[in-house]
């Protein structure tokens, strides 16, 4: 059994002249949800693309399931169901939930291959894993952000990945909508699959993740959750003041705020 | 005249086939904000018959087609080039639509003759579409239809999220090669029947006039055929009867359905099914 779903060596990339991450290294654990926390431009949003070889390093070598991204680009991207960040959409666009959905397969298979009821049993099933069978044929732009971004998991998870790569799934979405991703995230790993999160709200997810990752740039500090989340490692991260609380049994972060 | 008369039907067609192939790839051009490449591509292709006329190939309707073609392939495909390399797309096209548009306005003040056989590729000369050129039409029609009919699920893709669809494995930038491609084909063997100026109009307004009726980009594509098919035989229609230019009065008319179609869009009215969508979601 394969031990870590991703695997950074040295990778530095670069946009131009900007530096987007420096001398990354760390090996992400299969079968495990993972956090990527940092402030904005700290590099999470340059780090998922890398791992989809959307984003060529200048140094260093990245491995997705023990494969070199470079040399198995397509074979990879097989394996990954990608959620990117909402708002790079033109909600112009005439499309309904479906046309959204159903594009999660093109990668996967060639669509003028499998049947139109293949594809409708496929889209129907990842529709009712996020609880939006109802909104079939509703255009994608009638929706709020919170379905949204349930349709868009439901993109990744139609072709029944390996591994989710979602950056900043919570932005933008209200708190039911949240709820219900967060579940969804956490029954794929039950099943076996791996999740990779960027967020910059750690809280919601504090109960769930597994394994967290503070980046600025530079990998600040990854491994288990419990040995990763203190106020030393987040105050270093965001140059700021943490501090934890504990409200009816569940752990909160307040960061910045001196009142606290 | 006869209304079975070859001539007038070869009028009709070469219409019909230029509005239905403008009016299909338009769909991707409004969808996609790349109004300025089917603008430019106009003019590369204005260029590259100024060339052939230049050349005294007047009388050779196919080489001035395949020399518009390349000159209109060319400016997509540097466009393109200069887009991946950062330059943003539609400053890329204002560098290279300016360069091809020189290169017309030198070609054009060099021709000592046919002047008028240049203002009908500036303004269209419908009426004067020869059968090589309706066969031009014919081919890129069903070429068009070919390649859009199998990769419109993937068309539709990069449309819509075009990182999305290069992180599934869709090879993004060939399509996007393609597409452009299929803009500057389209915008060429259309030159004769509409001009390098109003060929733009018909691309635009008829995807623009579709798209207020539907949230579905296949039946924006069956629309935008239809409003054009319809501007297309009304205006020639109306060109007959008033005597005027038949390629202007097409443009009237497709930039008319395009007016009265955002005036009437039932998008711009209050969405009831989203008030209630949004108010279940609070």
């Amino acid at each position: 059994m394969m031990k870590y779903a991703v695997e950074f060596d040295k990778v530095t990339v670069a946009y131009e002249d900007r530096i987007a991450l420096l001398d990354v290294s760390f090996k992400i654990p299969c079968n495990k949800f993972t956090c990527i926390l940092g402030p904005n431009g700290a590099g999470k949003t340059t780090l998922l693309k890398t791992v989809l070889g959307l984003v060529e390093p200048v140094t260093g070598s990245v491995k997705v399931f023990g494969k070199e991204v470079a040399t198995h680009k397509s074979e990879i991207r097989k394996l990954i169901g990608y959620v990117p960040q909402k708002d790079v959409m033109d909600l112009s666009i005439p499309v309904t939930v479906k046309d959204v959905v159903s594009m999660g397969l093109y990668g996967r298979y060639s669509l003028m291959l499998i049947s139109r009821r293949k594809i409708m049993e496929k889209v129907s099933k990842a529709l009712k894993i996020v609880g939006l069978s109802n909104l079939l044929e509703t255009p994608f732009s009638h929706l709020s952000g919170g379905q949204q971004q349930r349709v868009l998991i439901a993109r990744a998870l139609v072709k029944s990945p390996r591994m989710l790569i979602l950056d900043e799934p919570f932005s933008g979405i209200d708190v039911a909508s949240r709820d219900v991703i967060i579940k969804v995230l956490k029954e794929f790993v039950d099943k076996g699959g791996t999740v990779i999160m960027s967020t910059h709200d750690i809280n919601p997810v504090l109960d769930y993740a597994d394994y967290i990752m503070l980046l600025n740039k530079s990998v600040i500090t990854f491994g288990p959750k419990e040995e990763v989340m203190n106020e030393e490692s987040l105050s270093r991260l965001y140059g700021l003041k943490t501090r934890f609380i504990s409200l009816n049994g569940r752990k909160y972060v307040f960061i910045g705020d001196e009142s606290a | 005249m006869k209304v079975l008369d070859p001539y007038l039907i070869q009028v009709f067609m070469s219409a019909v086939l230029a509005s239905v192939i403008c009016s299909i790839i338009g769909v991707f051009i409004v969808l996609r904000g790349l109004s300025f490449v089917g603008a430019g591509s106009a003019h590369a292709s204005l260029a590259g018959a100024s060339l052939a006329l230049f050349l005294g190939l007047v009388n050779q309707p196919l080489a001035t087609i395949l020399l518009a073609m390349a000159f209109a392939i060319s400016m997509a495909l540097f466009t393109a080039y200069l887009s991946d390399r950062g330059v943003k797309m539609d400053v890329a096209v204002g560098v290279v639509f300016a360069l091809y548009m020189a290169l017309a306005v030198i070609i054009i003040g060099m021709i000592r003759e046919y002047s008028s056989t240049v203002w009908g590729y500036v303004f269209g000369d419908i009426l004067g579409v020869s059968s090589i050129e309706l066969m031009a039409l014919s081919v890129t029609a069903i070429a068009v239809m070919l390649i859009i009919g199998l990769f419109f699920d993937a068309f539709k893709f990069i449309t819509f999220d075009p990182e999305g669809a290069e992180a599934c494995g869709l090879p993004y930038k060939t399509l996007n090669y393609v597409m452009l491609v299929l803009i500057a084909v389209v915008t060429s063997v259309s030159l004769k029947c509409i001009g390098a100026i109003l060929v733009f109009t018909l691309i635009v307004t008829p995807a623009l006039s579709a798209h207020q009726f539907t949230h579905k980009m296949e039946n924006m594509v069956i629309l935008s055929v239809i409003a054009a098919v319809f501007s297309s035989i009304t205006g020639l229609v109306i060109s007959f009867v008033f005597n005027i230019s038949a390629s202007a009065s097409i443009v009237l008319v497709s930039s008319t359905v395009c007016m009265a179609s955002i005036a009437l869009s039932p998008k711009r009215k209050l969405c009831k099914e989203c008030l209630e969508i949004k108010i279940f979601e609070r």
